[in-house]
């Protein structure tokens, strides 16, 4: 059983003790007592075997207490990275070029070992997590300051290293934080690569939206491939392809003049509306098809925001703003009265 | 076999390491492709609002772009792959070609005191000469003349005398057009399309966005003398100076060499007292 599994048993036994106590309270279940110590003995066993071998949340308070330690671990992990990037940056003259360069290419070897011996140590990897993220910070330092040091021509190859290195540590100890860290970095080593394919330097690789699109897209084909051993990450590779495909779509839907096609910025904009209405509503009806709810969710947002920067392009200017903003609630209204509907049809087709 | 994510982020590590490293050393193999000897003109101290908090120095160079309108025209344009099709200024185009072509990399000439030096100088000396003749009739006039007089001067004095004369695509053909390493630098750059409008027609042309490489990392061992140096009489890009009233004069000389990939180091710093 993986932890994630062994999280939904435990969620699961608790929501049963719940529900069963609130039954036999209505009474319409009632269980002897030989059953309920039994049943209780067997939960108990349970829940402290999976909590010992796991370190799963086995109470509400558990829970709570988890999400605060993973906001802990990742501020942590910043505050420690910036720590080690000014501290770097306030003593590195003092030292010879030799002696840079060792201490840049030790940083992000130690941090790798001391993420290696925190998980040797550790079943939640709240440390683990914040030292692999101090470790990629190292690397991202270890490159940037080499190329300042040998004045070295700037390359987006650099983030395919850094994307590399974050994907090594996120699949090897299946951590979330540094799956998204290391997809921001092969984010931007995607659309540089796409811009350069016509013709521009690298670095205006953020002039043309178009290039996020493609990148997006590869990104969100990515759990194609099986990920049996951490069932949670092809969610989060499609929310974030999807992500940069939707907010590409929003700056182009506006500023038409940034894009790659070869038409007027009019068209353009009318061009991208079209597909960020189109794209989102497709999202929203994969989502709910496959049960993918972030997808659905991400779909829902950005289907609103387009309307609303419609919206706001059509009437802000030549309409009152306190009517301006009661359409808007209206049509607030009016989306929830027709999900209101079709949440009751799937609820007479389900009964 | 279980660790062996821990043995690939190890392998990573150190062949971008290696890589990196053996880049290095490939530059600065063999004999520069340019080595010279410049000054706080062309060399500029980088200066920041977080000084104390970073103890590193580096030097941005310096260079002037003042008669690159007249060689990068439309030919130069169409070497570099730009789309150069007349323009005709119409909205439409406007829209699509003037917001949409993206710079492109290329390689740049700068040419150190050499001829264009020479031609700015004799344009700033008739620049001066004309600013007495006729002579200022009021005290507003007088005072603009004399504002604009010491602009100029303090741009022949400490002003940089690296311009740019040339771009192309292939840094080896260029060498071969400009074959003194101690006069020519070549430099990777970037480079935009401009439409200007000469009368009523529209001509394209070609000006550098950035070269890539200014910034000259000052290593430990060459520092020293450069630290000694207070913060007032710098001379800054723009040629303000710091200490009105004074003559401008550039304080160090930096020897630098530019290697097989056209990457800088620094070989030299010296103190001087004035040129």
């Amino acid at each position: 059983m993986q932890k994630e599994a062994a999280q939904r048993r435990a969620d699961r036994i608790q929501a049963f003790r719940t529900e069963l106590e609130q039954l036999e309270a209505e009474g319409v279940l009632s269980l002897g007592a030989e059953q309920k110590i039994g049943l209780d003995a067997y939960h108990r066993t349970l829940l402290a075997e999976i909590a010992r071998e796991f370190d799963v949340d086995v109470t509400g308070t558990e829970k709570q207490l988890s999400w605060g330690m993973r906001i802990v671990s990742f501020l942590g992990a910043l505050a420690i990275s910036a720590a080690l990037f000014f501290f770097f940056n306030r003593f590195w003259g003092l030292l010879d070029t030799w002696t840079q360069v060792a201490i840049l290419l030790a940083a992000p070897l130690l941090a790798t070992v001391a993420a290696e011996f925190a998980s040797r140590r550790e079943r939640s990897l709240y440390f683990t997590s914040l030292l692999s993220l101090v470790a990629l910070t190292c690397f991202v330092l270890n490159l940037s300051v080499l190329g300042v040091i040998f004045n070295i021509t700037p390359s987006q190859n650099a983030f395919l290293a850094w994307g590399a290195f974050a994907l090594i540590l996120a699949y090897g100890y299946g951590l979330r934080l540094l799956l998204v860290a290391g997809l921001t970095c092969l984010m931007g080593y995607l659309a540089a690569t796409v811009g350069t394919w016509s013709g521009c330097y690298w670095l205006s690789f953020g002039e043309r939206p178009e290039n996020f699109i493609a990148a997006g897209a590869l990104m969100a084909m990515v759990p194609l491939i099986p990920h049996r051993k951490y069932p949670q990450f092809p969610g989060i590779h499609r929310v974030y392809g999807l992500l940069a495909i939707f907010i590409a779509i929003l700056i182009l839907a506006n500023w038409g003049h940034i894009s790659y096609l070869p038409w007027s910025a009019k068209h353009i904009e009318y061009f991208y509306q079209t597909a960020g209405f189109v794209i989102a509503g497709g999202a929203i009806a994969l989502g709910i098809r496959r049960r993918w709810s972030g997808v659905t969710n991400l779909g829902c947002t950005f289907f609103v925001l387009y309307l609303y920067t419609k919206l706001f392009d059509w009437w802000w200017n030549w309409m009152p703003k306190y009517l301006f903003f009661l359409l808007l609630g209206f049509m607030a209204i009016g989306l929830l009265l027709v999900l209101q509907r079709l949440r009751r049809a799937g609820r007479e087709v389900r009964s | 076999m279980k660790r062996i994510h821990l043995w690939l982020a190890f392998a990573l590590l150190i062949v971008v390491n290696t890589v990196i490293l053996a880049g290095i050393a490939r530059n600065r193999a063999g004999s520069p492709d340019a080595e010279l000897t410049l000054t706080e003109r062309e060399l500029v101290l980088q200066t920041g609002n977080f000084r104390e908090e970073n103890s590193g120095l580096a030097l941005l160079l310096d260079w002037k772009n003042d008669f690159v309108a007249e060689w990068f025209d439309t030919d130069k344009l169409a070497e570099l792959g730009f789309d150069v099709t007349p323009w005709k200024g119409d909205e439409a185009e406007s829209d699509y070609r003037g917001w949409r072509t993206l710079p492109k990399k290329a390689f740049i000439v700068l040419e150190y005191e050499g001829k264009a030096w020479e031609r700015f100088q004799r344009k700033k000396d008739e620049e001066l000469a004309s600013l007495r003749e006729p002579p200022p009739r009021n005290e507003a006039e007088e005072k603009h003349a004399e504002s604009e007089r010491a602009r100029i001067e303090n741009e022949l004095l400490a002003g940089s005398r690296l311009f740019a004369v040339d771009v192309g695509l292939d840094p080896r053909n260029l060498r071969a057009l400009y074959p003194d390493g101690d006069r020519y630098i070549i430099l990777p750059a970037l480079v935009r399309i401009y439409p200007q409008r000469e009368k009523t027609e529209w001509n394209l042309r070609g000006n550098f966005e950035t070269v890539l490489g200014g910034s000259l990392h000052i290593p430990r061992d060459l520092a020293a003398p450069l630290m000694t140096l207070p913060n007032r009489g710098r001379l800054t890009r723009g040629y303000d100076y710091f200490e009105p009233g004074k003559v401008p004069a550039p304080r160090y000389r930096v020897t630098v060499r530019w290697g097989r990939r056209y990457e800088p180091w620094v070989v030299g710093v010296r103190l001087i007292g004035g040129e």
